[in-house]
């Protein structure tokens, strides 16, 4: 699904530059569960960015199933960010002044999804995750683990092939963490590619295999 | 559509959520958007909205003129308005207009200012009587019934809207007046110099050509398809043909037609603009204000939008997302600011406007509530655009990256630059209104501080105006004032009193040409020109004008002695230079143009017209000798005279309980009066100066507060460094003070270039004065250190431990 061939990221730092990832090569098969580990400033983040398509500032080589993505313009990377990409953040990053039914709507809404079938989708993502009591709810009233809950679920309500998650449970105790965890299993069982950055081993486990990353340089 | 409420429904959630952010945001553009409706109303109703006439375009004012005089504007000779109405044929009507005035009598006497006009005057103005009829060519002639016809509003005031009361006579002073006629609601008085309630005929005698006197206006209609153009070059062609016919009378006259919309509107046209200039930079600020309370808030929202990025969100989403917060303030803004400018406006004519037109009809109509909506809707779209340029264009890096960095950086160094330039842009505004403030301030104090020629302390003025029915003559006006100035001169506290036919300073009235006697005749239209008065010694007396060389009018001046005049100073200087113009006689375009009234004195000049104008030639002419019915009363009191006001109405209802006195003011008031131009410009400028200080000083405030809490860290180690309180205060109050002064100086260069349009408001002040900018600039200071005192006490304050422990 995923193909990266000498993939290099660097800022310019005084006169020369700083490189975050190095002639990163690597390739992620359909309904595959990767972990991405390795210590603060590896480069893990900057990765997940540059596979959701946040990140345009690389150079290398970049395929997305059938899609070459270097070759791709700024306004087409994004477009196949919005069709195959799904984010779950380690902060949650739900909207405070939206209920969890309307965070739930965002993504459809910024894919033109129209208003009947948004709500539909919403009511089953609801039903789905167990959250239909909540739905009228602010984030500030749910806890940590509903919170990451309503973003798991707002990252897989438009049904991405692949799904990114950067230390999802990082903010999470550990009960709520294994929840989160094995609603990812599920996913994907179900048929979702999944990259998760973490530093849990924990986590890792819930993955078909790990990535090492030290310096901007895989290791493994 | 359906995304489209979305937003909005998004919008007013998140606004109702930021109570203060909305309250504060809404305030700053309802002040804003609130003073330009109310002046943007006044504009509207005066400047915009086309005359409540039938086809007013087609109305003209045709005015005499005299280059040698200077003169764009004179009043007219009637029996040159005959012959141009003989031979114009670019007009459709013309008619002649010319002041009057009426005391009613039957209860409380009221002195009502009308006018007298030809019969074709009310089609001349496309204008049709609600009651009755109105004059016919046969009421109009010399002699004719004593008939009138009411403005719609004296018919109410004074008659009770009385629906019988055409064809009844109403008595006046002297007799009665038949009502022919009542014009209707909706047909508003010219009132070109002066108020205007009735229209009686104007009787000129079609016999008798002699030309005597200017003293009307001639209105016009335009015939269908005719251009002013037109009408100046006809006009131009007849005078010149007067000017062959009668040279000893039309040498140097030509014609001077202007549009009527020109004639009402013109004057005030400068005032308005200046006025709704200045509160265009108030609104700028206020938007200033607003887009640093936005850029503050973008920036304490980075992470909700770095979020909706990462999901996919569009930047034209984001950015109409914002917008539609944006344009829900401004139209809120909007909504208060008509409920403040329906104040504004009532505060706008209470402050006594001088001479603007049509402030009848001013008020908030669909126009103006349109221009109001779209202005805030603008100001909303502006704000939108400066968040969005400010933040949401960040490109694809700004999302997830800025999400997880953490967002302590959300004030990034260009936010933070363009916060400064909104800072250097408002002190910049308001140091222009505040220069354009302080120039016509201190023209109105190089005014004030002008010699008008009289000691103007202790002395009240009335206007009396005897009518001509019961004080037709010389004899009988002489009685009554020579009998009032008795009774004047014995009330308590009063030294000296006086009458002449208008006061000092009350601008353009009476003047004629002159000759003088011996000398050869100057050739026709050459003749100088003179102001001329009627008073008596006691005028000279209580106005403490003084007697430079002669005597003043004696008992013995009577009317069966030979004819004597008084002349001001620049007269005798202009004549006699070097000489004594005493003895000397003077021929005068006056009552009796033949009589040549000898010289008897010299007194020092008065402002007869206005303090900012030069003195010109001034002839006095004795009360015992020419008829002058309409006079000024003066009396000098000592110290305090306290019910001297009432007690000169008594006297004056004693003699004559049929007759108003009006006009009861010290001459300070009246001299106040005279400056109101200035006045009033300036006292709005005033308040919109103040404004956009106090706005500016609350972005300044706001913008120094959010820096000091951005930088409590970079303090807080400073202190810990060994910093001493006033190295925190350079630190801080220079970056504060440093934007200060760069609109200081951005501002100085703005007002040389702005205030020109004052120009002429301006008295012996340049619009680049010197004194004035560094004044203004130095308030600008004061008020920028106030608001920054706080945010710096904060910064002084930073306690190095709780700081870096936040951390």
């Amino acid at each position: 699904m995923i193909a990266v061939r000498d993939l290099e990221r660097s800022f310019p730092e005084g006169s020369g530059r700083q490189y975050v990832l190095r002639r990163i090569s690597l390739d992620i098969a359909q309904k595959e569960f990767v972990t991405i580990m390795g210590p603060s400033g590896a480069g893990k983040s900057t990765l997940l960015t540059i596979l959701g398509m946040l990140d345009g500032e690389w150079s290398g080589e970049y395929r997305l199933l059938e899609h070459e993505v270097h070759k791709l313009k700024h306004k087409e990377r994004v477009a196949l960010g919005k069709r195959y990409v799904g984010f779950v953040f380690q902060q949650y990053h739900l909207i405070d002044d939206l209920t969890v039914a309307e965070n739930l709507a965002i993504p459809l809404s910024y894919r033109d999804v129209k208003a009947s079938e948004r709500e539909a989708a919403v009511a089953d993502t609801l039903d789905r995750f167990g959250m239909v009591a909540k739905k009228n709810l602010y984030p500030r009233q749910l806890s940590g683990g509903q919170q990451q809950l309503v973003g798991v679920a707002r990252a897989v309500i438009h049904r991405p092939a692949l799904l990114l998650a950067d230390e999802p449970t990082g903010n999470l105790h550990s009960d709520q963490g294994k929840e989160i965890m094995e609603l990812f299993r599920e996913l994907n069982a179900g048929g979702t590619t999944i990259v998760q950055v973490t530093h849990s081993e924990e986590n890792a486990k819930y993955g078909h295999r790990v990535i090492q990353l030290r310096d901007g340089w895989i290791v493994t | 559509m359906d995304t489209i409420l979305q937003d909005l429904r998004y919008a007013l959630r998140t606004l109702r959520r930021s109570p203060g952010f909305t309250t504060v945001a809404i305030l700053t553009l309802a002040l804003g958007i609130g003073a330009n409706t109310a002046v943007f109303t006044v504009v509207n109703a005066v400047l915009l909205r086309p005359l409540p006439y039938r086809e007013p375009e087609r109305l003209a004012m045709v005015w005499e003129s005299n280059a040698s005089r200077h003169r764009d504007k004179n009043v007219v000779n009637p029996q040159n308005y005959l012959d141009w109405r003989e031979r114009a044929t670019v007009f459709a009507g013309l008619s002649a207009v010319t002041w009057t005035s009426i005391t009613f009598t039957g209860g409380a006497p009221e002195l009502v200012p009308g006018r007298a006009v030809t019969p074709d005057f009310f089609s001349v103005m496309g204008a049709a009587p609600a009651l009755g009829r109105t004059f016919t060519a046969a009421e109009a002639l010399p002699n004719g019934p004593n008939v009138i016809v009411l403005s719609n509003g004296l018919w109410r005031r004074r008659f009770g809207g009385d629906p019988h009361i055409v064809g009844q006579a109403v008595p006046v002073a002297g007799g009665s007046a038949v009502v022919l006629g009542v014009m209707p609601a909706s047909f508003l008085p010219l009132a070109i110099y002066g108020d205007e309630e009735y229209w009686t005929p104007f009787r000129i005698d079609l016999a008798n050509r002699t030309h005597a006197g200017r003293y009307a206006m001639v209105i016009g209609r335009l015939r269908s398809g005719a251009s002013l153009a037109q009408a100046r070059s006809e006009m131009e062609r007849i005078a010149a043909e007067l000017e062959r016919d009668y040279p000893d009378y039309d040498t140097g006259w030509s014609t001077n037609v202007v549009s009527l919309t020109e004639q009402v509107v013109g004057p005030t046209r400068l005032i308005l603009l200046v006025l709704l200039g200045a509160v265009a930079l108030v609104l700028l600020i206020a938007c200033a204000n607003v887009a640093n309370l936005t850029l503050a808030r973008v920036a304490a929202r980075a992470r909700e939008l770095a979020v909706r990025t990462a999901l996919g969100a569009p930047r034209w989403r984001l950015i109409r997302q914002w917008l539609a917060e944006s344009v829900l303030l401004g139209l809120a803004g909007g909504a208060a600011g008509v409920l403040l400018a329906a104040w504004g406006v009532s505060l706008l004519l209470a402050a006594g406007p001088p001479d603007v037109p049509r402030l009848a009809e001013v008020r908030l109509d669909g126009r103006v509530l349109a221009v109001t909506t779209l202005v805030s809707v603008g100001v909303g779209v502006v704000f939108g655009l400066i968040a969005a340029w400010g933040r949401i264009g960040g490109g694809e890096n700004s999302g997830l990256r800025t999400v997880e960095a953490g967002l302590r950086t959300t004030a990034g160094a260009s936010a933070g630059r363009f916060r400064g330039a909104l800072i250097v842009a408002q002190v910049s505004l308001s140091l222009v209104l505040l220069a354009g403030a302080g120039l016509l301030l201190r023209s109105l104090q190089r005014l004030s501080s002008v010699d008008p020629g009289f000691d103007p302390r202790n002395l009240l003025t009335a206007a009396i105006d005897l009518p001509g029915a019961t004080y037709p003559d010389l004899r009988r006006q002489s009685a009554f004032y020579g009998r009032l100035l008795e009774r004047v001169k014995t009330l308590p506290g009063v030294a000296e009193a006086g009458t002449v036919t208008f006061l000092p300073v009350s601008g353009p009235t009476a003047a004629t040409s002159f000759t003088i006697a011996g000398r050869p005749a100057p050739a026709p239209g050459q003749s100088p020109v003179a102001d001329i008065r009627v008073a008596d010694s006691g005028y000279f007396a209580a106005m403490r004008i003084p007697l430079l060389r002669g005597r003043l009018f004696i008992a013995s001046d009577g009317p069966n002695a030979p004819p004597v005049v008084v002349i001001n100073e620049t007269l005798a200087r202009l004549y006699w230079p070097q000489q004594n113009p005493i003895g000397h006689r003077l021929q005068i375009s006056w009552t009796n143009p033949t009589a040549q009234p000898e010289i008897i004195g010299v007194v020092g000049n008065v402002h007869a017209g206005f303090l900012d104008a030069d003195i010109r030639p001034m002839i006095y002419y004795s009360t015992s000798q020419e008829p002058a019915g309409s006079r000024a009363l003066v009396v000098r009191y000592a110290d305090h005279a306290a019910g001297l006001s009432a007690a000169v109405r008594t006297a004056v209802r004693e003699l004559d309980p049929d007759l108003p006195v009006t006009g009861v003011a010290s001459m300070y008031s009246h001299m106040a009066e005279s400056m109101s131009d200035r006045r009033y410009p300036l006292l709005l400028l005033i308040v919109f100066a103040m404004l956009a200080v106090t706005l500016s000083a609350i972005g300044l405030y706001g913008v120094m507060a959010y820096a000091v809490g951005q930088r409590t860290r970079e303090i807080g180690v400073r202190v810990a460094l060994g910093a001493q309180a006033q190295d925190v205060l350079r630190l801080v109050g220079g970056q504060g003070m440093r934007l200060v002064g760069v609109g200081i100086l951005v501002g100085v260069g703005g007002a040389i270039v702005a205030t020109r349009v004052l120009r002429t408001l301006l008295y012996k002040v340049a619009p680049t004065d010197p004194a004035t900018l560094l004044g203004v600039s130095v308030l600008l200071v004061g008020v920028a250190l106030i608001a920054i005192a706080v945010p710096l006490r904060r910064a002084m304050r930073v306690d190095p431990m709780v700081a870096l422990r936040a951390e």
